[in-house]
């Protein structure tokens, strides 16, 4: 009862972290009438809601990530068909992408990210809880920044990981996920990969 | 009338009011209400433009409101200018989709760029502000037509990026800001503490950025050392992020309360009562974009000790004292301070620059990325490269015959050959100049043939010699008919001679693609990430080109392999809309082997004549280049329905149509397009089977049996793209 009382609490308190409006409200109100209880609430989300970055978990090599995804997931590609020279000698600007990303010590699949934001998802196969939950969990962190630009809050995290194990399909762990809604499609502006 | 546009959603929809905000309220205001300039805002999607009457108020007040006026994209035109003003790497929109739509619309993005944190010290940055940062940076990187930093420091590290992740360079201009000190404050001593004469001052927020850390070793450093013990510190800021180390430090450091205070909000009185009295002001952070409090505090007359290496060391313009971020030598220049032997720089004359001199300044930078009036000037000069001198002479002569409007030349050679390339003055009408390679300071060249002519007209572009607008010419290409200059240049408009649609069909040799070819892919690839058009323009005849805009344009595509004239053009059409007639080409001999590709356009006059052949009459020539063009044009435009395409994704493979009419006898060009990385294609066709293993090339190249019409022939191939097989067939009916 009571880990059920505190999972219920920190999910309402990642709904109103996530809204990014109503954070700033709440966090300008403390701020300015109890700034000790803001620093202290501040001390204590951190503690308790660490972010992890996607690449954090170092037994995770890219090549191992890259073949789980690949059989794990079926994605549409995000790039249109091109001349194959043109893609090959053009491939300095992706590689660029690459390179800033490294400068900011960032080791995300970016192209995945991007076709998990545009393209369309369907899962594969089941997941091998014992052999493949660490790198599920990178999936659902590249998932969180697709759909949210932000990573995901230990506790989604755990709570989308089980449901995988569970047997519950990617495709449907997005709508399910207690973060608010950071991206809007722009009005009459088509998408463009 | 072209318009500036400033997007500020982030500031309405976080109504904060310091930071990044701070600079978009005080510079928006002003824009919009002294510039003419419009303010745009995105909520859920839509697009809104506030009223400066009646909206702006309320965006300044933080109050929270819903915009009226509603927009779509189609009100953006031509030469439209979008200022991505805010933190916009929050906004909850795809930048990138609007940046590429509102350049599909030929509007240009100038990025403001206040700092690159989160990419240049990942480790003093969240990783969501790390993700969002770097996602919004990267597009801004392929898309910005300029840049405006706040200071050079932030330009030059700007410029680091581009290089390290070598993507070009970015275009950028250095525009300051404003630091106003607020109106009719009072200063007062603050009321929560009781200070010792003696303190040191630092203000900013508690987060990893700002060093706090450093500012307590270096407060604990002092007061163990005798002479500066009585000396006290005071922190005024609000608390971060990431920053419990800190905070915790600061809670149980011994001399908290005592000789250790910290401020979370002190009011404008209280603050400027601190600058006042501080014996030094400290600005030790680890970065800043411009460093506010620096100048905040030499404007109250706070002596200030900042980092040395950066904006702040910039903006106070040698009103500061600087420091390496080291432990020893901070000390010993604090207590030299303290003891008077180190002198404080005099800050009578310290004026902080104020916000209205930022608006206008930066008002200015916009208005002048409109100015074009250079490309009125006449242009009267030939310029060349070129080490064969029989082929420039030839050229030389055709145009003294034929372009009566070209007063001058200026050459660039190789040493070796200036002599025999300075001699041709005495042959041809026309005044010479002649450059040396190592004038330029070219020593070593790239081997690759496009790289190398593109570094050596970038250089000889730079030159003092050659004029504002000049008419680039090859060597091998010759006048054949007289030109007005108004086949060049029409007032303040240049005529931009293409013979491709889209670069991103471009094909290419076959089997041995050249060195132009690739510079085509990178230019293609280039131009397409940055939601550029991709036309592609003549090499093969003489272009004019606009001295000041060709150096922006190289200098954006510096060390991408592009190719120079495709660049110049498209980039050049947006940076400077409106200046640009694209016009077919009129020069006859290029393409040479039409079997390789052709032109999307055939020339409807012929002014000139690519590397003619020395004996044989011009006029014959280019009739019977004209004549052998118009048929290969024609047998394309034979095939029906439809030229066929071999398209492979990682899902299909398939030929677009599956079946043709196409002329017997003649030669097919079946491109391929793909969406994957590898593939391997084998093919067969009239008893012939090609293994073509992992397909580097970009089309099948057939030749149709003559056979009588009606007949039937097929190609059937097989492709590879890992674990997927395909099996695909094209139906080829003679014609």
């Amino acid at each position: 009862m009571k880990e059920a009382a505190r999972r219920a609490l920190f999910q309402l308190i990642h709904r109103v972290l996530r809204n990014p409006q109503l954070s700033e409200r709440i966090n300008r109100l403390l701020l300015r009438w109890a700034p000790r209880v803001h620093r202290r609430l501040f001390q204590l989300a951190s503690q308790r809601g660490r972010y992890g970055r996607a690449d954090e978990p170092a037994a995770l090599p890219p090549d191992q990530f890259s073949a789980f995804t690949a059989s794990f997931l079926e994605l549409a590609p995000v790039s249109k068909p091109l001349p194959p020279m043109l893609r090959q000698h053009g491939g300095e600007i992706e590689a660029g992408a690459k390179r800033l990303a490294a400068l900011a010590g960032c080791e995300l699949d970016l192209q995945l990210i991007a076709q998990l934001r545009t393209g369309s998802i369907r899962q594969r196969r089941s997941l091998l809880v014992e052999q493949e939950l660490e790198l599920a969990r990178s999936l659902v962190r590249h998932l969180h920044l697709a759909r949210y630009g932000k990573y995901p809050f230990p506790m989604e995290e755990n709570l989308q990981l089980e449901a995988l194990a569970k047997g519950e399909r990617f495709e449907t762990l997005a709508p399910r996920s207690p973060a608010s809604r950071q991206h809007y499609p722009l009005v009459g502006i088509e998408s463009i990969p | 009338m072209r318009r500036c546009y400033l997007n500020l959603s982030n500031t309405f929809h976080t109504r904060a009011r310091t930071g990044i905000q701070r600079v978009v309220r005080e510079l928006g205001s002003r824009l919009a209400r002294e510039h003419d300039c419009e303010l745009l805002v995105i909520d859920q999607g839509r697009l809104f433009l506030l009223d400066v009457v009646e909206e702006l108020p309320l965006l300044l007040e933080g109050r929270v409101f819903h915009p009226r006026r509603q927009v779509g994209i189609e009100h953006f035109q031509q030469g439209d200018l979008l200022l991505d003003l805010d933190a916009s790497w929050w906004d909850a929109y795809d930048c990138a989709a609007l940046w590429q739509a509102l350049k599909a619309r030929e509007c240009r993005l100038v990025k403001f760029h206040h700092d690159a944190v989160p990419i240049l010290f990942p480790k003093l940055a969240h990783p969501n502000t790390i993700w969002r940062f770097l996602e919004n940076f990267t597009a801004a990187v392929h898309h910005a037509d300029y840049w405006v930093c706040t200071t050079q420091t932030v330009a030059r590290d700007l410029e680091r990026i581009f290089c390290e992740a070598r993507l070009g360079r970015a275009l950028s201009k250095v525009c300051g800001l404003g630091a106003d000190l607020p109106d009719g404050t009072r200063p007062r001593p603050p009321a929560s503490i009781r200070l010792p004469e003696d303190f040191l001052l630092a203000v900013g927020t508690i987060e990893p950025r700002k060093n706090h850390d450093f500012v307590l070793d270096l407060f604990d450093r002092l007061h163990k050392e005798s002479p500066q013990a009585g000396l006290a510190l005071v922190l005024v800021g609000k608390s971060g992020w990431n920053n419990e180390a800190v905070l915790t430090r600061i809670e149980n450091h011994p001399a908290l309360g005592e000789q250790l205070f910290w401020l979370e909000a002190a009011s404008d009185d209280e603050l400027a009562w601190l600058y006042q009295h501080t014996r030094l002001c400290l600005c030790l952070s680890h970065y800043e974009g411009f460093g506010l409090p620096a100048i905040e505090a030499l404007a109250y007359g706070a002596p200030v000790l900042c980092t040395a290496g950066s904006a702040m060391e910039e903006v106070a313009r040698g009103h500061a004292l600087s420091v390496p971020l080291e432990l020893d030598q901070a000390v010993g220049l604090v207590n030299q301070v303290l003891t008077g032997e180190q002198a404080l720089p005099e800050l009578s004359d310290f004026r902080p620059p104020r916000w209205d001199e930022a608006a206008s300044a930066l008002a200015d930078v916009l208005t002048s990325l409109d100015d074009r009036s250079d490309f009125a000037l006449p242009l009267r000069q030939a310029v060349y490269i070129s080490i064969r001198p029989a082929k420039l002479l030839r050229s030389l002569q055709s145009l003294a015959r034929h372009l009566p409007f070209i007063e001058q030349v200026v050459v660039l050679t190789a040493d070796a050959q200036h002599a025999a390339i300075a001699a041709l003055a005495g042959a041809v009408d026309l005044p010479l100049r002649v450059l040396r390679e190592s004038e330029l300071g070219l020593s070593e060249l790239p081997a690759d043939h496009a790289q190398r002519n593109a570094l050596l007209r970038q250089r000889l572009y730079q030159h003092e010699a050659v004029e504002a607008n000049f008419l680039a010419c090859d060597d091998d290409c010759v006048a054949v008919a007289d030109v007005e200059r108004t086949a060049f240049q029409r007032g303040d408009q240049h005529l931009a001679y293409w013979f491709f649609e889209d670069g991103q069909r471009w094909l290419g040799a076959l089997h041995a693609p050249t060195s132009f070819d690739v510079s085509l892919w990178k230019t293609s690839a280039f131009l397409a990430a940055g939601a550029y058009p991709t036309r592609l323009y003549n090499a093969h005849q003489p272009q004019i080109i606009n001295k000041r805009l060709a150096q922006e344009t190289f200098s954006r595509t510096a060390d991408l392999g592009c190719d120079e004239w495709s660049s110049y053009f498209n980039l050049g059409k947006l940076l400077r809309p409106g200046a640009f007639i694209d016009t077919p080409y009129v020069c006859a001999g290029w393409p040479a082997p039409r079997e390789h590709w052709l032109p999307d356009v055939a020339p409807t006059e012929v002014l000139f004549y690519n590397d003619p052949a020395s004996d044989g009459a011009l006029d014959r020539q280019v009739d019977q280049w004209r004549e052998a063009l118009a048929q290969s044009l024609a047998s394309r435009r034979l095939v029906t329905p439809a030229l066929p395409q071999l398209i492979v994704s990682a899902e299909a493979a398939q030929f677009a149509p599956v079946s043709i009419r196409v002329p017997a006898g003649s030669w097919l060009q079946i491109p391929i397009l793909s969406s994957v990385a590898n593939f391997s294609l084998r093919y067969r066709f009239a008893e012939q089977e090609v293994d073509c293993g992992e397909y580097s090339g970009n089309f099948i190249m057939l030749e149709v049996p003559a056979s009588a019409p009606g007949s039937c022939h097929h190609l059937e191939a097989e492709i590879r793209a890992g674990e997927q097989f395909w099996m695909v067939q094209l139906d080829l009916e003679s014609c």
